[in-house]
């Protein structure tokens, strides 16, 4: 009886979570203009629509090179960084730990206005180049997070043994560090891509014209409620599925 | 070992980080902190001139400091929704599933939403409880109701609702990380010593899981005060939380010293929050930071 | 002329001091073992050799060229890593070549150089079948060989082993002491090797380093570390024996002396002792379980003691019993199960030990 209780009401939340996605993709094939219970005619019109869709095309080109070269730059300048935190001491250490991670530990919407307001100051004005600085910015703090774990678990012999056998810290860097966490710099990537693909918050505020993907849905949606949604959700969905099962794998092996 | 590297080499690591932080993040803080102590003429262009009257006005006029109490209290109704809906599956998951593979998996079950764009997941929430959506079909179909409910969507319900669905994966997981933690010995231990499912739930696994309880939480708190998208999305016209006043003064309104001092605000709410759970975080820690 | 000599090293961690004024000199081709307990400076003394750590103050020469402040990539001394630390992105081959393809300028290595080195290796400790194998597929003892080719394939004048054997269980890590100490007798390398484990040491050292608590006790082979330990701390720290505080008296001109125990005595030959005992000197004394015979309650010896067997502990080859004589003194005794004849507890036994057979030391 007991058991029931307990299994029925873990099924009832994995069903709160999946339904509504589940929803969407059932939506997505449906030919009606509006999304009306129940559905009365499937097609695949509204996938028709979305490839179809100029502005929406360019939103999605637009998220994929800002998340590109957010976590391309984010692990140039933060991989190196992460070792120094992971290495040495030094003053101010605790507080650089902390500052890297405000991005994410405190609301976006402050982190927005505050680039906002102080970007054009710098000469940085509103367009997708200050959207990838402020996605850098924040893709910084996963960076370190992620890797500073993987760092900590890296045999420090490894590093030693490299040294004993006459590599310079350089050499040592390039041959035995960087390659022994590889999947995880992979992993740390692939979430990179994933975050900066879905923000909105520090996006909202630094957006000019091009719009990015969830911008561009997000202004759909105030339009009214267009089944295009639906489709290019479905999209989103399974891509983001087929990206965390490639990190799970990476995640996975072994020799990491 | 401190001998391998040369200050230079440690410079040439840290620096382009630091340097990057320095000018894209800390700056923009400073500014707006400056910002906020200074005010907006008629135009909404900021005069150099400090003065604290944005934050007298927030704590005078009703619109902020209500607003702001108010946030604070859909933030803690999402905060407990989402332990409530979280901890059967975590504890499901941690105590009541045996194989290692199933265990993975459903926990992957669990992580996956976290990974899914917020949007879609907020939009899900559209089709569901709109005019034409499946709740309102449904009731309609089964005769429980004659007319569609317009109330259900756009609504401070709505908003909540969607808050929770979407924030439960922030709190299962570090929930769940906390609860299997917890070494099965001591169920077994305490089941041994005479103690009911009951007893061992709430006497054992949850004081030991409570740092895991608080952390997530406190995720759903924080996120929750920092949204602004919610309520633009589901809410209705009077549900309006303290970051939509942030958004609005910031375009339509056109006030940024009082914008910057609402944000700054939201900061120091948010960082008192973190303090304080991290107190509580460490105080009923039984098992040492893994 | 030494190879290393290690002077006046100290090595403090803020005010703590690990290593206190150290001064070693290993020979060319000698197997020196430092042992002592967890804790007692000798990993630290390790890595300070190796480059690791910087000793606080006091200097290390190699060859006669002091490397005090070198960084490891500059010493010609390997690591042998308690754990192996192989690099788990590279293969067999791979490992083994990575410290050759470090070597610059005039020393630098060819392809075939390399390759051939490599083979050497790998038919040195016998793991030719296995280079192309990645570390985390093989076994803990062939990572262990390999981790000694790695090390010894860029001819170093000073292998360090820390603790290599530790993670190895017990018949496997007996196999690799043969092993090492054969390799070393061909290689005519000079060994430094780490362990917490005496038997070990005794069994492979040429000479043995003996480290408590940052200091160094005492060095010399094995044979002297055993008979003649030089404190109190080797007595107790190498085999066993059991320890009880003692008066001298009737001391003699040769050093031979009486040893007051309670209302018993036992004398003592000058052999046990490095300085001459006074009359009434308090003392300490070791006697080791091998030394103690026990004879039958009904025999006729000249057995200083009587006692009773409290228990009995069988260990294989030997038998252990514990002796009590009167209420003051348990003492531990082993005999070989095979030939010599047997007691039950609670039988009556006459005890006796050699006059040579224990250390004396002032208190």
């Amino acid at each position: 009886m007991r058991r029931i209780f307990t299994t029925g009401s873990a099924a009832l939340v994995l069903a709160f979570i999946y339904l509504p996605l589940l929803t969407i993709i059932w939506y997505s094939f449906s030919a009606e203009s509006v999304n009306s219970f129940p559905i009365k005619a499937y097609s695949l019109e509204w996938y028709k629509v979305m490839a179809n869709d100029e502005s929406l095309l360019r939103a999605v080109g637009n998220s994929l090179r800002v998340a590109f070269f957010s976590t391309v730059i984010a692990l140039f300048i933060g991989v190196p960084a992460t070792f120094a935190l992971h290495k040495f001491d030094f003053i101010g250490k605790k507080l650089l730990e902390r500052i890297v991670l405000m991005p994410i530990t405190l609301p976006g919407i402050v982190t927005g206005v505050a680039m906002l307001s102080f970007f054009p100051k710098i000469g940085v004005e509103l367009s997708l180049v200050a959207v990838g600085i402020g996605h850098i910015t924040f893709l910084l703090a996963i960076v370190v997070t992620q890797l500073l774990s993987r760092f900590k678990r890296l045999d420090p012999n490894l590093e030693q043994a490299a040294y004993d056998l006459g590599a310079t810290p350089l050499t040592t860097f390039f041959t035995v560090i960087i390659p022994n966490i590889r999947t995880a710099i992979i992993g740390a990537a692939l979430l990179c891509l994933v975050l900066s693909m879905d923000e909105i918050p520090v996006t909202f505020f630094l957006i000019a014209r091009d719009n990015t993907l969830p911008i561009e849905i997000y202004g759909m949606m105030r339009r009214g409620i267009t089944p295009e949604v639906n489709a290019i959700s479905t999209l989103i969905f399974l891509a983001t599925i087929v990206i965390l099962i490639l990190s799970l794998r990476f995640s996975r092996k072994t020799n990491d | 070992m401190t001998t391998a590297y040369s200050n230079r080499a440690k410079a040439f690591l840290l620096l382009p980080m630091v340097v990057w932080l320095i000018a894209f993040l800390l700056l923009p803080y400073v500014f707006i902190f400056a910002q906020s102590l200074m005010k907006s003429d008629a135009f909404g262009n900021v005069v150099v001139e400090f003065t604290a009257e944005s934050y007298i006005k927030i704590f005078t006029s009703k619109l902020y400091y209500a607003t702001l109490l108010k946030t604070l209290m859909m933030s803690c109704l999402v905060a407990v929704s989402c332990v409530i809906i979280s901890l059967p599956l975590c504890y499901f998951i941690a105590f009541k599933v045996q194989s290692e593979s199933r265990k993975t998996m459903l926990y992957t079950l669990i992580v996956l939403p976290f990974w899914v764009s917020y949007i879609v997941r907020a939009y899900s929430w559209k089709i569901i409880l709109g005019q034409f959506g499946i709740l309102n079909g449904f009731l309609l179909t089964t005769g429980l109701i004659t007319e569609p409910l317009e109330i259900i969507l756009y609504s401070d319900f709505a908003t909540i609702i969607c808050l929770v669905y979407i924030l439960t994966p922030f709190v299962a997981i570090p929930m769940y990380t906390a609860l299997e933690q917890i070494p099965k010995s001591l169920v077994e231990a305490a089941k041994d010593l005479g103690a009911g499912s009951l007893t061992t739930f709430f006497r054992i696994i949850i004081p030991l899981g409570l740092p895991g309880i608080i952390s997530g939480a406190t995720f759903a708190l924080v996120l929750t005060m920092g949204d602004f998208l919610a309520p633009i999305l589901l809410g209705g016209p009077n549900t309006l939380f303290i970051s939509n006043i942030v958004q609005n003064l910031f375009g339509t309104s056109n006030d940024k010293p009082l914008g910057s001092a609402v944000g700054i605000v939201i900061l120091a709410l948010i960082v008192l929050v973190l303090e304080v759970s991290t107190y509580f975080e460490k105080k009923y820690s039984s098992f040492k930071s893994s | 002329m030494p190879i290393l000599t290690l002077s006046n090293i100290e090595k403090y961690y803020g005010t703590s001091y690990v290593v206190k004024n150290l001064n070693l000199a290993i020979e060319q081709g000698e197997f020196l073992t430092i042992l002592g307990p967890s804790g007692c400076g000798k990993t630290t003394t390790l890595r300070m050799i190796g480059g690791f750590e910087l000793p606080t103050s006091g200097s290390i020469t190699l060859k006669g060229e002091d490397i005090s402040g070198l960084p490891p990539y500059k010493r010609h001394v390997n690591t042998v890593f308690q754990n192996y630390a192989l690099f788990p992105n590279m293969n067999v081959e791979e490992n083994i070549a990575f410290g050759l393809k470090q070597k610059k300028g005039s020393e630098k290595m060819s392809q075939n150089r390399i390759q051939s080195r490599v083979e050497d290796m790998l038919a040195m400790v016998q793991m030719s079948d296995f280079r192309k194998r990645k570390p985390q597929e093989l076994s803990g003892g062939q990572q262990q060989r390999i981790a000694i080719a790695r090390a010894v394939a860029n001819d170093p004048d000073i292998l360090l082993l820390d603790e290599p054997l530790g993670a190895l269980d017990l018949k496997l890590r007996k196999q690799m002491q043969i092993e090492l100490k054969s390799l070393q007798k061909r290689l005519g390398k000079t060994f430094v090797y780490v362990t917490h484990d005496q038997e070990e040491a005794l069994t492979m050292s040429d000479r043995i380093a003996v480290m408590n608590a940052g200091n160094l006790e005492q060095i010399g082979t094995s044979n002297e570390m055993y008979y003649h330990p030089a404190t109190p701390f080797v007595a107790e720290f190498i085999g066993e024996s059991i320890k009880f505080e003692a008066r001298a008296k009737k001391t003699q001109n040769d050093g031979s002396a009486l040893i007051d125990v309670g209302t018993m005595s036992f004398p003592i030959s000058g052999k046990t002792h490095k300085n001459p005992l006074r009359e009434g000197q308090k003392v300490v004394v070791f006697l080791r379980s091998e030394a103690i015979m026990l004879h039958p309650a009904n025999t006729n010896t000249d057995a200083a003691f009587k006692g009773v067997i409290g228990d009995i502990i069988f260990v294989g080859s030997t038998r252990k019993y514990r002796v009590h004589i009167g209420n003051e003194i348990t003492l531990t005794a082993l005999e070989t199960t095979l030939g010599a004849p047997q007691y039950a507890v609670g039988d009556e036994v006459q005890i006796s030990w050699s006059a040579d057979d224990c250390s004396v030391f002032e208190l």
